[in-house]
């Protein structure tokens, strides 16, 4: 999945899973749609269902509550395929 | 004559005063003293045997705070509890109920034997008030910085939780009201009802506030008065498609407000 597809993927979770008005790549999403704690672990799971397709371990789930932006989620998904693909 | 018709007056104020000053320490002595000198050796038991010490710390703070509710009115003879007897039978649930005072979450904790709710994240840096809720499952309101482990470990096994049975109190508001009426509401509740596809309790507290004023540190035990836990319906955030955030808002406020929700 490219980063592009990575980036749709994420939209098309925030406006139809959390019902997030046109959510664009740089939104502060706590700020701008109520994005909370509970959002990112819900977020969590469909990102691991629907684009890893492997589980995230508690450390690397942590580092995920600090995301602020659909940027940072796709840049924390990259991060993490990098991980598990590097020998 | 003016000195004379005023001191029954004096000496009824000094007999409350007196009231209210012999039920706070009272209820303050068993805070203190109940917990250090009784029941800290069966939260040691449960700790050191207990398969399952978080049901254990648990139960143990549910008998906790109901001798601390029998001795309150045990002792503040005027003030009543009404409890909606449907209340014992609310199993696996996220439970919601307004907030007036900070008796409320002990009212609760009194009220359910297997119970988890969210706390201010600051609570759990508190030494010994802050290793007990976080050995009881409690959860704190944030899931960021050094308390984001016990945050995710809590909301990983919340829907096993309530599968099992377990409740999960929220006081929506986030802060006691200061007026009685209902403050704006925060998400949090609804969003985990919504994602652990649990039922929702509406729950309806008064009359806290009349024996614990915010602001005060005396409770009026003078005071005649009723507290009262009302059953005031269900949500179902259960099915295969759950309503929205924003829809579960609006029926949440409806029930609150009297109306039945339409879905």
């Amino acid at each position: 999945m490219t980063r592009e597809e990575t980036t749709a993927k994420i939209i098309a979770i925030l406006s139809e899973d959390f019902e997030f008005e046109n959510p664009g790549p740089t939104d502060n999403l706590r700020d701008d749609h109520g994005f909370d704690s509970i959002d990112a672990i819900e977020l969590l799971g469909k990102i691991e269902q629907t684009i890893l397709g492997f589980s995230l371990t508690r450390e690397e789930k942590e580092r995920a509550m600090t995301i602020r932006t659909i940027d940072d989620i796709v840049n924390y998904i990259e991060a993490i395929r990098l991980a598990h693909h590097t020998p | 004559m003016a000195e004379h018709a005023a001191a029954p007056e004096v000496r009824r104020r000094v007999g409350d005063t007196l009231l209210d000053l012999g039920v706070t320490l009272l209820c303050w002595a068993w805070f203190v003293g109940g917990f250090l000198l009784i029941f800290s050796w069966a939260y040691l038991l449960v700790w050191l045997l207990a398969r399952d010490r978080q049901g254990g710390f648990q139960r143990l703070n549910h008998h906790f705070f109901r001798v601390f509710f029998l001795l309150l009115t045990a002792s503040a003879r005027r003030h009543k509890l009404s409890i909606d007897p449907r209340l014992a039978t609310i199993r696996g649930a996220v439970v919601v109920c307004n907030h007036l005072s900070y008796l409320d979450p002990l009212f609760l904790v009194a009220l359910f034997p297997r119970h988890r709710t969210i706390v201010k994240t600051r609570f759990f840096s508190t030494p010994i008030f802050g290793a007990m809720i976080a050995r009881s499952g409690y959860l704190p309101a944030t899931g960021e910085g050094r308390h984001a482990s016990l945050f995710l470990q809590g909301m990983e096994s919340m829907s096993a939780y309530l599968a099992s049975g377990g409740n999960l109190f929220i006081f929506p508001e986030g802060t006691r009201s200061r007026d009685g009426r209902l403050g704006p509401f925060h998400p949090g509740a609804l969003k985990i009802a919504r994602m652990c596809r649990a039922p929702i309790y509406v729950l309806r507290l008064s009359g806290s506030d009349r024996l614990f004023t915010p602001g005060r540190f005396l409770f009026n035990a003078h005071l005649a008065n009723t507290i009262a836990v009302d059953l005031l319906g269900r949500l179902e955030a259960d099915g295969d498609k759950p309503a929205g955030v924003a829809e579960l808002d609006r029926r949440l406020r409806q029930v609150f407000s009297g109306q039945s929700p339409r879905e």
